[in-house]
C-alpha cells in the first residue's frame, strides 16, 4: 500500500518536471493569487485599523449613544445630504453617563452636539471700522488714534484706486457720487473734525465708503460642543497647535488648524499657500487646470493687500516692490498685482518674498488667538442667538492635518454649545402664544389661500384708518438684555447637568468583539434604566465616512474573488490540455491496473504540490511586499488617503491569518479546478490509450 | 321662453359686454370684488403710472413708524413669533426694524442706511452687514415687506395681462430690476387690484427662472399723513409663502401706524445701541 502510494508521489513529482510549462504557468498563477492575497489582506486591513483610529480617535470614540427619539440616523459628518440630521437631543445627560460608566469596559463617556454658527465679518473696512467703534465705545485713545490712522491711510488708498477708473467716472450714476463720498473721507476737514464727533464719522465711513470695497468673509462655521477636557483627554489625536487650552470652567473657542488656515487665513496668503502645497506635492500650476484658476485669480485679489497697508508700510513696501521686480516707475497697486503674476519658476521666490515683506503689514487672519467673536446660530427655538466666545487656540487631530475629516469641526465648550442650540422652554412658549393671541392672526395655509384672501368676504382694500402716536418703549423701555459675556465662567459640574445631543462612548479594550458586547451591555443597562437612548457602533455613527471601510473591503473580496475565479479557469484549463496530453500514459497506467481513483489522485497530487510551492513563493512575496511598505511607509496622495491611513502614510504589518488565509483560499480553489480534470483523467480507458497509439 | 324674457336676456348679454369693456372706474366707491370680469389691458405709460402711484402713495414726506407682529411657521419647527417696531424716513431712504418681543429678542435690530443693511444684536453689541436678501429675524419677510421697493424708479416692466385674483380684476405686471437698483431678486411679478391700484399679490424669482415666494396682500390701509397732506397707504397684512420650501409660511401684521417726526438721530447705529442698553 505504501508503495502504490510513495509511487503516486514519485509519478505526481516527476509529471510536474516533464510538464514544465504548465507547471509554471499554473504556478505563477498560484504565487500571483497567493502574494496578492496576503499582501492587499494586510493592506486593506492597515487601512480599516486606519480608518478606525482616523474616526473613533477624531470625535466618534468606539460607540455613539443618542437619543431613541431620533428621526434621522447619526451621521457625525453629515449625511448624504451634506445636512446635519435630527437624532435628538438627550434631556438627562447626567443620567445617562452615570448608566453608562458603570458598563464593564467603558473608559470614558464624552457629551457632544454639532451645530453650525455663521460668523460674519464683512470686509476689510468693515473690520477695521468695527473694531474702531469698539476703541470709541471703550474710550481707548490709544486704540482709537492706531485704528484712526490706518482707516484714513485706507480710504485715501481707496480714493486714488478709485478715481483711476476712468470709464466707470466717465459712465456717472451712483459711481459719481461714491467718489465724491470718498473724495470727501480723504479729505483733512473730514478727519480734523472727527474727534469732534466720532460716532457721526463712522457711520459716513461705514455706509458710504466701507461699501467700496466689495469683498465679503461671512463663512459657514461648523462646530462640535464638547466637554473640552474630556475631549482632550480621551480622544488622543487631538493636539494643540496654537495658543492655549481653554481653562476649565470657562467658555472658549479652539479653532480646527486646518479650518483656521485654508478657510480664514487672509485670501491672498491662503491661495499662496495652497499653490505652495500643490507643488510640494511636485505637481506644477502651470500643468494644472485648477492651480492655474486659483493662480489667475489672485492677481484680482491685489486689494485685499493694498487695502490693509497703512501709510507708513505702504510707503515701505512700494519702495521695496520697486527694487524687487526692477519698475521704478509703477505705483503700489500695479506693483503688488505684478507680484502676484507667479507662475512655476518664480512662485518659490515671490512666495518667500510675500511672507518676508508683506505678511507683518497685513492681518493674516480675520480672528486672532485671544480675540472674542460673535458666534450666530439659529437654535431649535426657532430665534437665532448671538453668542461671544473668546478664541483660545488651534488644534489638530495629529496625523490627520490633510484630511478633511480632520478638519470637520472646530470645538467649543458645552455650556456654549447649548446657549447655540437653545430649544423652546415653557415659558417662551407661554410668552409666544401669548403674543400670537394679542396680535390675533389666524393662519392661513397654501392650499386655498387665493380663494380665501380673495374671495371678496374680509378683504379690505381701502379701509381709512386714523394714525394712533403709540410709545413702543412704555415706561420700562425694552427690558433688560442680557449680555453675552465671553469672561463668563461656568461651573464644571453643570457639563453633565442639562442636555447632550450625543455622547462619544470610548472602551478600554477597543477589539471588534469587545466594542459588540459592549454596544449590548450598554443597551441593556439604558433600558434597564428606561433611558430612551440608542447606542450605534462607530461605523454607523460616522455615516457615509464609516460604510467607506465596508466598501474598501467588499471591493478587496470582488478583487481576490475575480483573481481566484481566473485562477480556476485558468488552472483548470492548463490541467485539462495536460490531461488530453497526457492520454497515452494514463491509459497505459489504467492497462498495468490503476485504478480511477488512483488517477484522480495523481492530478490531486500534482496541483497540491504546485500549489503548496507556488503558493509558498507568493507567500514570501506577499511578506516581502508588506515588511518593504512597513519600513517605507505607504504615502497619502491626498486628503481622502490621509483619513484611509490615518496619517501621512501607511505602515502594513502582515500576521499568521493573513498568510494561512492566503495559502488556504489558494489550495482550495487550486484543488477545486484540478477536479475536472481529475475526474476526466480518470474515466481514461486503456483501449483509448492504445487506439491513439495506434 | 317668451319674446320679453327674450329680450332682457339680450339686454342682460349687451349690458355685461359693456360693462366688461369699460375700463374700472380709478377710485372706485366699493371693493373691486364686484369687478368679475377681467380688467382692460394698461398701455405702458399707463402701467408706469399705475406703479409711480403705487411707489408714492406708500411713501410719507414725513417719518412713519409702525408696530408690527411676524409670525413664521416652519414645517418640523417650532413657530416663531415677534413684536417689531419698524421706523421709515422714506425721504432718505432709511429703514430700522426693532424687535420688542419676545424678550429673548428684544433690542435686536435691522437699520438700513443707503444700500447698506445691518443687523445688531445687542447680547454681542455687534453689528454686522447683512444683504438685501436678509430673513427678517430668519423669517420669510424681508426688509422689502416693510420698506417697500421702488417699482417705478428701480425697475423695468412689462405688462402680461389682464387676469382676475379671486373675485377681484387685476393687472398682471413683470417686472425686473434695473442695473445698480436694491432689490432681493431680479424678477417680480405683480397683481395689482384694477380698482383700487393696490398690490394684492407679488412673486419674486431669481435670475434663473425658479419662483422663490409668493406674498398676498390682502388688506389695504389708508391713514391721513399731515406732512403730506393726503393719505399714505399700507398693507395691514401680508401673507408670505415660501416656493423652496414649501411647508414655510410667514404673515405680516401691522397693528399701528404712527406718523408723528421720529428723532432726528433716530437711523444711527448710535440710537439703537443706546436704545438696546
Amino acid at each position: 500500500m505504501n508503495d502504490k502510494w510513495t509511487l503516486l508521489w514519485q509519478i505526481a513529482l516527476r509529471n510536474l518536471r516533464a510538464h514544465r510549462r504548465k507547471s509554471l504557468i499554473v504556478g505563477f498563477i498560484l504565487f500571483l493569487a497567493t502574494g496578492i492575497i496576503v499582501f492587499f489582506g494586510a493592506l486593506v486591513d492597515a487601512v480599516d485599523a486606519g480608518m478606525t483610529r482616523s474616526v473613533t480617535q477624531s470625535a466618534a470614540g468606539h460607540l455613539q449613544i443618542h437619543s431613541a427619539d431620533a428621526k434621522d440616523k447619526l451621521a457625525l459628518y453629515g449625511d448624504e445630504f451634506a445636512s446635519m440630521p435630527d437624532i435628538g437631543l438627550m434631556l438627562d445627560f447626567a443620567a445617562v453617563a452615570k448608566v453608562v460608566r458603570a458598563v464593564p469596559n467603558v473608559k470614558a463617556i464624552v457629551p457632544m452636539g454639532i451645530d453650525f454658527a455663521m460668523s460674519s465679518q464683512g470686509n476689510e473696512m468693515d473690520r477695521w471700522l468695527a473694531s474702531l467703534r469698539q476703541a470709541v465705545r471703550d474710550g481707548d485713545e490709544p486704540k482709537i488714534v492706531e485704528r484712526r490712522d490706518h482707516v484714513r491711510a485706507v480710504v485715501k488708498r481707496m480714493y486714488d484706486e478709485l478715481s483711476g477708473a476712468k470709464e466707470m467716472v466717465s459712465a456717472g450714476g451712483d459711481f459719481v457720487k461714491q467718489l465724491a463720498d470718498a473724495k470727501r473721507a480723504t479729505e483733512p476737514e473730514f478727519w480734523n473734525t472727527f474727534d469732534a464727533d466720532r460716532l457721526a464719522a463712522l457711520e459716513f465711513l461705514e455706509n458710504k465708503i466701507s461699501p467700496l470695497e466689495t469683498h465679503l468673509s461671512d463663512a459657514w462655521v461648523q462646530f462640535l460642543g464638547t466637554d473640552l477636557d474630556a475631549f482632550e483627554a480621551n480622544f488622543d489625536r487631538f493636539k494643540l497647535v496654537e495658543g492655549t487650552r481653554v481653562p476649565k470652567g470657562k467658555r472658549g473657542f479652539l479653532f480646527n488648524h486646518g479650518f483656521y488656515e485654508e478657510y480664514l487665513k487672509h485670501r491672498v496668503a491662503r491661495v499662496l499657500d495652497a499653490l505652495k502645497r500643490h507643488r510640494d506635492e511636485g505637481h506644477s500650476i502651470d500643468d494644472d487646470a485648477e492651480a492655474r484658476g486659483k493662480r489667475d485669480r489672485l492677481v484680482g485679489q491685489y486689494r485685499r493687500v493694498l487695502y490693509q497697508l497703512d501709510l507708513a508700510a505702504g510707503v515701505k513696501l512700494e519702495a521695496e516692490l520697486r527694487t524687487y521686480l526692477a519698475q521704478n516707475e509703477a505705483d503700489l497697486p500695479t506693483l503688488l498685482q505684478e507680484l502676484l503674476k507667479v507662475n512655476d519658476s518664480n512662485f518659490d521666490e515671490r512666495y518667500a518674498w510675500f511672507y518676508e515683506h508683506i505678511a507683518p503689514h497685513i492681518e493674516l487672519y480675520p480672528v486672532k488667538i485671544g480675540d472674542v467673536i460673535p458666534l450666530q446660530a439659529y437654535t431649535r427655538s426657532g430665534y437665532s442667538k448671538s453668542v461671544n466666545v473668546k478664541v483660545y487656540g488651534t488644534y489638530t487631530f495629529e496625523g490627520l492635518e490633510k484630511s478633511d475629516i480632520g478638519k470637520a469641526f472646530n470645538l467649543v465648550d458645552l455650556i456654549t454649545f447649548r446657549e447655540l442650540y437653545a430649544l423652546m422652554t415653557p415659558e417662551r412658549m407661554a410668552e409666544v402664544q401669548a403674543l400670537r393671541e394679542k396680535s390675533g392672526i389666524k393662519d392661513v395655509k397654501r392650499e386655498g389661500a387665493e380663494a380665501e384672501l380673495f374671495g371678496g368676504g374680509d378683504t379690505e382694500l381701502e379701509k381709512t384708518v386714523v394714525a394712533r402716536g403709540f410709545d413702543e418703549f412704555g415706561e420700562g423701555g425694552i427690558g433688560k438684555i442680557s449680555r453675552s459675556d465671553a469672561e463668563e465662567g461656568f461651573d464644571p459640574a453643570e457639563l453633565e447637568r442639562g442636555v447632550a445631543i450625543n455622547a462619544a462612548v470610548l472602551l478600554h479594550d477597543a477589539s471588534t468583539e469587545a466594542q459588540a458586547t459592549a454596544l449590548l451591555a450598554i443597551e441593556a443597562a439604558t433600558k434597564a434604566a428606561d433611558l430612551n437612548v440608542k447606542v450605534v457602533g462607530w461605523q454607523e455613527a460616522a455615516g457615509m465616512v464609516g460604510q467607506l471601510a465596508v466598501v474598501a473591503r467588499l471591493i478587496l473580496y470582488v478583487i481576490v474573488f475575480l483573481l481566484l475565479l481566473v485562477a480556476v479557469v485558468v488552472i483548470n484549463n492548463s490541467m485539462v490540455i495536460a490531461t488530453m496530453e497526457r492520454v497515452k500514459e494514463i491509459g497505459t497506467m489504467r492497462a498495468i491496473g490503476a485504478s480511477r481513483r488512483y488517477i484522480a489522485s495523481l492530478f490531486v497530487i500534482e496541483t497540491f504540490v504546485l500549489g503548496l510551492v507556488a503558493g509558498g513563493l507568493g507567500v514570501v512575496g506577499g511578506v516581502t511586499g508588506i515588511v518593504f511598505w512597513q519600513a517605507v511607509g505607504l504615502p497619502a496622495q491626498n486628503a481622502f488617503m490621509t483619513f484611509l491611513f490615518s496619517g501621512p502614510r501607511l505602515h502594513p504589518d502582515v500576521s499568521l491569518t493573513h498568510i494561512l488565509v492566503a495559502l488556504t483560499l489558494t489550495m482550495f480553489f487550486a484543488l477545486l479546478s484540478t477536479l475536472y480534470p481529475a475526474w476526466l483523467a480518470s474515466r481514461i480507458r486503456p483501449v483509448t490509450a492504445m487506439a491513439e497509439d495506434g | 321662453m317668451s319674446t320679453a324674457m327674450k329680450t332682457c336676456l339680450a339686454l342682460l348679454f349687451v349690458g355685461s359686454t359693456a360693462f366688461a369693456q369699460t375700463p374700472p372706474p380709478a377710485v372706485p366707491a366699493a371693493p373691486s370684488a364686484v369687478a368679475a370680469a377681467p380688467a382692460a389691458p394698461l398701455s405702458a405709460e399707463k402701467m408706469k403710472e399705475i406703479l409711480a402711484r403705487i411707489d408714492d402713495r406708500q411713501r410719507n414726506t414725513g417719518d412713519y413708524k409702525a408696530k408690527a407682529f411676524i409670525e413664521q411657521r416652519e414645517k418640523n419647527k417650532q413657530d416663531v413669533f415677534y413684536e417689531a417696531v419698524f421706523y421709515r424716513r422714506d425721504i432718505s431712504e432709511q429703514f430700522l426694524i426693532l424687535f420688542l418681543a419676545p424678550r429673548t429678542e428684544a433690542g435686536k435690530g435691522y437699520l438700513r442706511i443707503d444700500k447698506n443693511l445691518w443687523m445688531y444684536d445687542p447680547s454681542t453689541g455687534k453689528w454686522e452687514r447683512r444683504t438685501e436678501r436678509e430673513r427678517i429675524g430668519g423669517t420669510n419677510s424681508r426688509s422689502q415687506d416693510f420698506d417697500p421697493l421702488n417699482y417705478a424708479r428701480d425697475f423695468t416692466h412689462v405688462y402680461v395681462g389682464a387676469e382676475r385674483l379671486g373675485a377681484f380684476a387685476v393687472h398682471h405686471l413683470k417686472l425686473r430690476v434695473k442695473d445698480g437698483a436694491k432689490a432681493p431678486d431680479p424678477v417680480i411679478e405683480l397683481w395689482v387690484d384694477a380698482a383700487t391700484d393696490n398690490v394684492l399679490k407679488q412673486q419674486d424669482y431669481a435670475l434663473s427662472g425658479r419662483l422663490l415666494r409668493t406674498a398676498y396682500y390682502p388688506k389695504w390701509e389708508k391713514v391721513f399723513s399731515e406732512s403730506k397732506k393726503t393719505e399714505i397707504y399700507y398693507a395691514k397684512e401680508i401673507r408670505i409663502f415660501d416656493e423652496v420650501e414649501k411647508q414655510n409660511r410667514t404673515t405680516v401684521l401691522i397693528d399701528k401706524v404712527d406718523l408723528r417726526p421720529l428723532e432726528p438721530n433716530i437711523f444711527t447705529k448710535a440710537w439703537l445701541e443706546f436704545k438696546s442698553r
